[in-house]
């Protein structure tokens, strides 16, 4: 059996109080999980949760105070874009820093500079002090040299956010290919459908403690639930209780589909029995990993009148075949009520769609198709000027 | 294990030295000036005060050399003390986001220092010869003075960069210690102002013989005693053992308090 990339027993890291209070704040508290080699794992939880701490361990920055973590294999961790970097010098004095600070040897670089400069696509710019690049220069360029560190294990807290879109799935299908060359990732990010789309299994922190190890559309889902129980913000007022079920089944947190699949939504809503029948309009919503609304239907786009009755009632959505291209994207039912008197605006809880798939397209869409070619020899024979 | 660690860096310490010397006087319209005229100004404003005005003896060499001479060594010493001390300070953000044999910042920091006294000594020759002289064979031990003020001045570094992430106090104190140790020194006056009653106590100041034997060597004044220099040896040594042991005690979690 191949060993683990990192093992951690019981990693505690305890910071003192408040001058005065004479009390310790536990930022890690007893937290345990190996990492398998080559493996891409999560780690997500709320900010303050503990995550960049417990990466600061591993990195070994920081010492815990108690527990320990064995690390097999050169670490290369990313905890900040730009490790080093210094403003006034130039891209090329920089890369040659950040990369020796991040662990390589100037033989290391020399020999990975061509790759880096044309994965940042800094160009010319190269030669210039990076104090005249603009942020999203500065994070390729950062992100770059440790993307090309070759770790045994490499660590990325949340440096992507900084990036344009183009760039954050660059970032992350290099991530991927490092991951299938046995490298073994802990990535850390708010953006969820990242974390799904990159990892196989997720840790969830909350208050320092490990609250979850498991697979990652699992993970998201507990923490998406622990999210709602806890934040108390309510999402409208909801006169009526709602349950969906998605392909018959009831909604788990995560739903896995393929491209071209159908799609039947139920929403059960109980009215109740002394409240006045409502007109409502029902919105189906599926967003993708950026936050770009992929789809959005609306229930009287196409003159379908919905009344929410007194007592039990089943909205239903069919979709006969939803051409998403493989990826992880968020669905979620909104309501909107339209009697003036009693105003309805609800959202359910945004439901993980996983649509499997082997190829991860730039499209979002990908609709049934087929190439084809044809040739006729003789046409292309003919000499156009005799 | 830990001086292995330090070796498998070196590529790290070029580099960070390169950086320290680079960023030093980028945006400097003087540039390099600045290290020529550093030492030369105050070693000539004491020459024509002290020399001058207050005719003090200076070993036969025209003050302006005796007093550059003194402040050449001195002020590597400070330099590298200086740079090296608010290292972690200065890049306190590396400390936190990155693992690196915590040493390499403060010694790197410390030794772009070289770079001054390289100069400091070529303007120092160059005015030998200017005022008709020229210096003694003494000069080929040069580099053993250097090396042996700059691994002191290291050791001072790496304690004050250790302490003072725990505590600013000892990087505020550090100009003020420096200030103090110049007239502890026999830097713009000669050791023979010294009253003899004090000089076992003087000398045990490791900058003494330091000092003293630059001089002898470029200026050919009297070399320094043999238990001057063994006193010193004795008090540089602790010097170094002692401020090595701080920096590993304190160094331990920068990452937590800088």
């Amino acid at each position: 059996m191949a060993p683990n990339a990192i093992s951690a027993v019981g990693l505690t890291k305890r910071y003192r109080g408040a001058p005065g209070s004479g009390g310790w704040i536990e930022a890690v508290s007893d937290v345990s999980f190996d990492l398998g080699p080559g493996e891409a794992m999560g780690l997500i939880g709320r900010n303050g949760a503990g995550k960049s701490t417990l990466l600061r361990i591993l990195s070994r920055v920081t010492r815990p105070s108690a527990g320990h973590a064995d690390v097999y294999g050169r670490i290369g961790a990313l905890l900040e874009v730009g490790t080093g970097f210094h403003p006034e010098l130039t891209g090329r004095e920089n890369t040659y820093l950040s990369g020796a600070i991040l662990g390589m040897s100037r033989r290391d670089v020399d020999t990975r500079f061509d790759a880096i400069v044309a994965f940042a696509e800094m160009g010319p710019f190269i030669d210039m002090p990076v104090k005249h690049y603009s942020s999203g220069m500065y994070a390729r360029l950062g992100f770059a040299v440790a993307a090309h560190l070759l770790p045994a294990i490499l660590i990325v807290d949340e440096v992507l956010a900084v990036g344009d879109l183009p760039f954050q799935a660059k970032c992350l299908a290099h991530m991927h290919r490092l991951t299938e060359n046995g490298t073994s990732v802990l990535f850390v990010s708010h953006n969820l459908l990242a974390v799904a789309d990159l990892c196989t299994r997720a840790l969830v922190m909350n208050g320092g403690r490990l609250v979850f190890d498991g697979p990652v559309n699992a993970a998201i889902a507990d923490y998406r639930r622990a999210l709602a129980t806890s934040d108390g913000v309510a999402r409208g007022t909801a006169p009526t209780e709602g349950r969906m079920t998605i392909n018959g089944e009831p909604a788990a947190a995560a739903v896995e589909s393929r491209p071209n699949q159908s799609l039947r939504i139920d929403l059960a809503a109980d009215h109740p029995a002394d409240a006045p029948a409502t007109a409502l309009i029902l919105n189906l919503v599926i967003e993708t990993s950026d936050g770009r609304t992929a789809v959005h239907l609306r229930s009287d786009s196409n003159g379908t009148a919905l009344v929410l009755e007194p007592g039990r009632n089943v909205l239903t959505v069919v979709i006969d075949e939803l051409p998403l291209a493989p990826g992880n994207y968020w669905l979620w039912l909104r309501v909107v009520g339209l009697d003036p008197r009693q105003p309805i605006m609800w959202d359910t809880e945004r439901v993980l769609l996983a649509v499997g798939g082997d190829q991860a397209f730039e499209s979002v869409v990908l609709p049934r198709h087929h190439f084809a070619h044809a040739a006729d020899r003789a046409a292309a024979a003919v000499d156009p000027d005799g | 294990m830990r001086l292995r660690e330090l070796w498998e860096s070196r590529d790290l310490f070029a580099l960070l030295l390169g950086r320290e010397i680079k960023i030093r006087y980028k945006q400097t319209a003087l540039g390099v000036a600045w290290v020529v005229v550093q030492p030369l100004v105050p070693a000539i404003i004491i020459a024509v005060v002290l020399g001058t005005f207050a005719r003090l003896p200076s070993g036969g060499s025209p003050y302006l050399l005796f007093a550059l001479s003194g402040f050449v060594v001195y002020g590597l010493f400070a330099s590298t003390v200086n740079r090296a001390g608010t290292s972690f300070i200065r890049d306190g953000q590396l400390v936190t986001r990155i693992y690196f044999p915590r040493a390499l910042l403060p010694l790197a920091s410390g030794s772009a220092a070289i770079v001054d006294f390289v100069v400091s000594f070529a303007v120092l020759i160059a005015l030998i010869f200017l005022l008709g002289h020229a210096p003694t064979a003494g000069i080929a031990a040069v580099p053993l003075v250097a090396l042996l003020t700059i691994s002191l001045a290291l050791s001072v570094g790496l304690a004050i960069a250790a302490l003072s992430a725990h505590y600013r106090d000892f990087a505020l104190a550090v100009p003020f210690a420096l200030q103090l140790l110049l007239y502890a020194s026999p830097v713009v006056y000669s050791m023979e102002l010294v009253p003899a009653s004090i000089r076992p106590l003087y000398s045990l100041n490791p900058l003494v013989p330091l000092i003293e034997g630059f001089r002898s060597a470029m200026l050919g004044t009297p070399a320094p005693s043999g238990s001057e220099v063994l006193g010193a040896a004795i008090t540089g040594a602790a010097v170094v053992a002692i401020a090595i042991l701080v920096f590993a005690r304190a160094s331990r979690d920068l990452a937590d308090v800088i």
